[in-house]
C-alpha cells in the first residue's frame, strides 16, 4: 500500500499544478455569481466562522473553477455549485445547531422555574391549609372557652345572686331578731311583767305561752296569763304588726274560748283589734304550749 | 519444469507484475484511486445522517455516480478509468450535499420543536413568548 502512495502523490502535484494554471475567466460570471454566495456567508460576522472545513472546500473548488481549463469547466462548476451549496447549508446547519443549543438551555432554565413554581404553589397551599386549619382550630378554641366562660359567668352570677340573696335576707333576719329583741326589752320595761319565751320560725316571731297561761279545763286566763298577755300587749304596741292568736285543746270550743281569751285580754291592754285573729285548734295542749301568738313578718 | 523463461527477470519486476495481477480486484483498484475512497465514505456518512430519508433523489445520484466512477475504475479503457476520479468527486460532492441536506432538515426540525416547547412553557408560566431571532 505505501509503495502506491508516491503515485498518488505525484497525481496530487498534476492536479494542483494543472488548477495552478492562471485563470482563463477572471470575470467569469458563474464564478463572480458563486463568489457573490461565498462572500454574502462572510459578510456576517456571526456566520462567518462556522463550518470553517465547507467554506474552505468552496473557495477551493470556487479556485479550481477559475483556473480550469475549457475541457475541465463543466465538471469544476458542477463540483464549485455544490461545494457553494454545501458551505451555505453547513453554515445554517451550525447556525441551527447553536440556535438549537440556546433552546434547550432555555427550555431547562423555564422547566426548572415551573418546577420552582410548582413547589412554591404547593408551598403555599400546605400554607394555605395549614392556616385554614389553625383558623378553625383557633375558632373551635375560641367557642369553647366563651362557652366556658359563658359556663363561668352564669355559674358565678348565680352564685353571686345566690350569696346576695342569703346574705341579704341574714341581714334581714338579723336586723328583724334585733329589732324584735330591742322591742321586748322595751315591753318588759313598760308593762313591768316578764314576756313568755319567743322564738323564730321563719320570718314569724312566735311567744308560747305555757299551759299555766290558763286556769286548768277553762277557757279564761291565769294570773300568769295575764301577766303574759299584758307583757305581750304592751309589746304589740312597738311591733305593730299583725298577730295570729291560736289555742291547743282537744276540745275545739275550749280551745277556741281560751284563743278568744288571750284576744280580749290583748285587746283590752291597748291592742287594736282589727290587728288580732284568733283560732282555736284542736290539738293537745302540753304544759309547755298551751297557745301561741305569731307575730306575722 | 523449470522456469527460464523468468529467470532473467529482476526480482522487483516479477514484484511490479504480481501486482499488476492483483489490481484486478476492485479493493486494488479503489484504493489506487483516493477520489473513490472519499466518495464511498461521503456516501456513507450520508446514509448515516439518515439523507435516505430527507434527500433521497441526491443521495441516490451519489450512489449512481459512484457506481459510474467504481466501473471506470475497473475499466480496461484507459481513457475510461481516467473519468474514475472527476466521477468520483461528483459523487462525493453530491453525497456531501444530501448529507448536510438531512443535518440541516433534522436539526431545523429540532428547533422548531424546541421552540415550541420553549413557547407553550413560557406560555404556561405566563411568560411573553421570545420574538423570533
Amino acid at each position: 500500500m505505501s509503495r502506491r502512495f508516491p503515485c498518488v502523490r505525484a497525481g496530487l502535484l498534476g492536479l494542483a499544478l494543472l488548477v495552478a494554471v492562471p485563470a482563463p475567466a477572471a470575470d467569469d460570471p458563474d464564478v463572480l455569481r458563486l463568489q457573490a454566495r461565498l462572500e454574502a456567508l462572510q459578510a456576517d460576522p456571526d456566520v462567518a466562522r462556522l463550518a470553517p472545513f465547507e467554506q474552505m472546500q468552496a473557495r477551493e473548488a470556487l479556485a479550481a473553477l477559475a483556473a480550469a481549463r475549457r475541457a475541465a469547466r463543466p465538471e469544476a462548476l458542477y463540483l464549485a455549485e455544490r461545494r457553494v451549496e454545501i458551505a451555505e447549508l453547513a453554515v445554517r446547519t451550525e447556525a441551527a445547531r447553536q440556535e438549537l443549543a440556546r433552546l434547550d438551555q432555555r427550555r431547562t432554565e423555564l422547566l426548572l422555574e415551573a418546577s420552582r413554581r410548582e413547589a412554591e404553589e404547593a408551598r403555599r397551599e400546605a400554607e394555605r391549609l395549614r392556616i385554614q386549619a389553625q383558623i378553625q382550630a383557633e375558632e373551635a378554641e375560641r367557642l369553647r372557652l366563651a362557652a366556658e366562660a359563658e359556663a363561668a359567668a352564669r355559674t358565678e352570677a348565680e352564685q353571686a345572686l345566690g350569696k346576695a340573696a342569703s346574705r341579704q335576707s341574714a341581714q334581714l333576719s338579723a336586723a328583724r331578731r334585733k329589732e324584735a329583741e330591742l322591742a321586748r326589752q322595751e315591753a318588759e320595761l313598760v308593762s313591768g311583767k316578764k314576756l313568755p319565751p319567743a322564738r323564730f320560725d321563719g320570718q314569724s316571731e312566735v311567744f308560747t305561752l305555757p299551759g299555766s297561761a290558763y286556769a286548768a279545763g277553762k277557757g279564761a286566763l291565769s294570773a300568769s296569763g295575764k301577766d303574759a298577755a299584758a307583757a305581750l300587749a304592751a309589746y304589740l304596741q312597738i311591733n305593730t304588726r299583725n298577730v295570729r292568736v291560736q289555742a291547743w285543746s282537744q276540745d275545739a270550743k275550749l280551745a277556741q274560748a281560751r284563743a278568744q281569751a288571750l284576744r280580749e285580754a290583748l285587746v283590752q291592754a291597748g291592742v287594736p283589734a282589727a290587728r288580732i285573729k284568733a283560732e282555736g285548734r284542736s290539738g293537745p295542749a302540753s304544759a309547755q304550749r298551751a297557745a301561741e301568738v305569731v307575730v306575722a313578718p | 519444469m523449470n522456469d527460464p523463461s523468468f529467470a532473467y527477470f529482476p526480482r522487483r519486476l516479477c514484484a511490479l507484475l504480481l501486482a499488476s495481477g492483483l489490481a484486478v480486484t476492485a479493493h486494488a483498484q479503489t484504493a489506487a484511486v483516493p477520489e473513490l475512497q472519499r466518495a464511498e465514505q461521503a456516501v456513507v456518512k450520508a446514509q448515516r445522517a439518515d439523507a435516505d430519508h430527507y434527500a433521497p433523489d441526491l443521495l441516490e445520484l451519489a450512489r449512481q455516480t459512484l457506481v459510474q466512477a467504481q466501473t471506470a475504475a475497473l475499466s480496461s479503457s484507459r481513457r475510461e478509468r481516467r473519468e474514475a476520479a472527476p466521477l468520483a468527486l461528483r459523487a462525493e460532492a453530491d453525497a456531501d450535499l444530501a448529507r448536510v441536506r438531512s443535518e440541516l432538515a433534522q436539526v431545523e426540525a429540532a428547533v422548531q420543536a424546541r421552540r415550541n416547547e420553549v413557547d407553550e412553557l413560557r406560555q404556561r408560566l405566563g411568560l411573553a413568548t421570545e420574538g423570533a431571532r
